[in-house]
């Protein structure tokens, strides 16, 4: 959960941010959207990040505790296809 | 999703690689979802809360100020094309000119004549509410010389 905390710190702040305000603090992607002026898919792609990146770090948990900007891709379209499955938000 | 995207993801998901991951981001959500009290997790979601509150603020501001710029350059496009409708409907200017020794006679627009002695010049303006005949230039600084501006018989 430590390792979890600290991937969740180290994410980019634009995109730790709008994570943060999704999962925590439950807002929608279009209210998200809204406030911060851009599309509902630019947000789903922030989270779809913040999902890819954090999945990565801890896959590779056991290695390092370096986490970077770059994006698994797959981890990235799972991100996303699991923010379409999820019901309405 | 609609039917097609949950055919996509159906096909997407059928690949081992692929459901690995969906597994792994599945774990990972539901990992989070017990650590939202966590005094970490909370400072990242006060600062999360502030950043939204100030963009919401700026965000708004740029919504409104958009909204306002659009207002004003709808508002000035419409001065401009009624001001051009004006030059075009309400513009009836026009200048009649003698040279020296030259007697001239000129039905105006509305019916009446005007009469201009050499080395004249009257700017006759018929409006709908109003004629202005103005003259610019005349023989010996004369007003409107053998003129008559009533209306047509």
């Amino acid at each position: 959960m430590e390792q979890l905390v600290r991937a969740l710190e180290a994410l980019p702040e634009r995109t730790r941010t709008m994570f943060v305000l999704y999962k925590f603090e439950q807002l929608s992607q279009d209210t998200i959207a809204e406030r911060y002026g851009i599309s509902k898919s630019a947000v789903k792609q922030q989270i779809a990040k913040a999902m890819a990146l954090l999945a990565s770090d801890g896959r590779r948990k056991m290695k390092d505790s370096v986490i970077t900007d770059t994006v698994d891709p797959r981890a990235e379209e799972a991100a996303s296809w699991y923010l379409s499955s999820l019901t309405a938000r | 999703m609609s039917e097609a995207d949950q055919a996509q993801f159906d096909d997407w998901l059928a690949v081992p690689d692929n459901a690995d991951a969906f597994a792994d981001m599945a774990r990972m959500s539901r990992a989070l979802d017990g650590l939202g009290e966590e005094p970490d997790i909370i400072s990242l979601r006060t600062a999360a809360l502030c950043d939204y509150e100030d963009r919401t603020d700026s965000g708004r501001r740029r919504g409104e100020v958009r909204k306002s710029l659009f207002a004003v350059a709808l508002a000035a496009s419409l001065l401009l094309a009624f001001l051009g409708v004006l030059s075009v409907w309400g513009d009836h200017s026009q200048r009649y000119a003698t040279s020296i020794g030259e007697r001239r006679t000129v039905l105006l627009d509305d019916g009446s004549q005007l009469a201009l002695d050499g080395d004249s010049t009257v700017d006759v303006d018929l409006g709908h509410y109003r004629r202005s005949l103005v003259l610019v230039r005349g023989a010996r600084g004369s007003t409107l010389p053998r003129t008559r501006c009533g209306p047509s018989p």
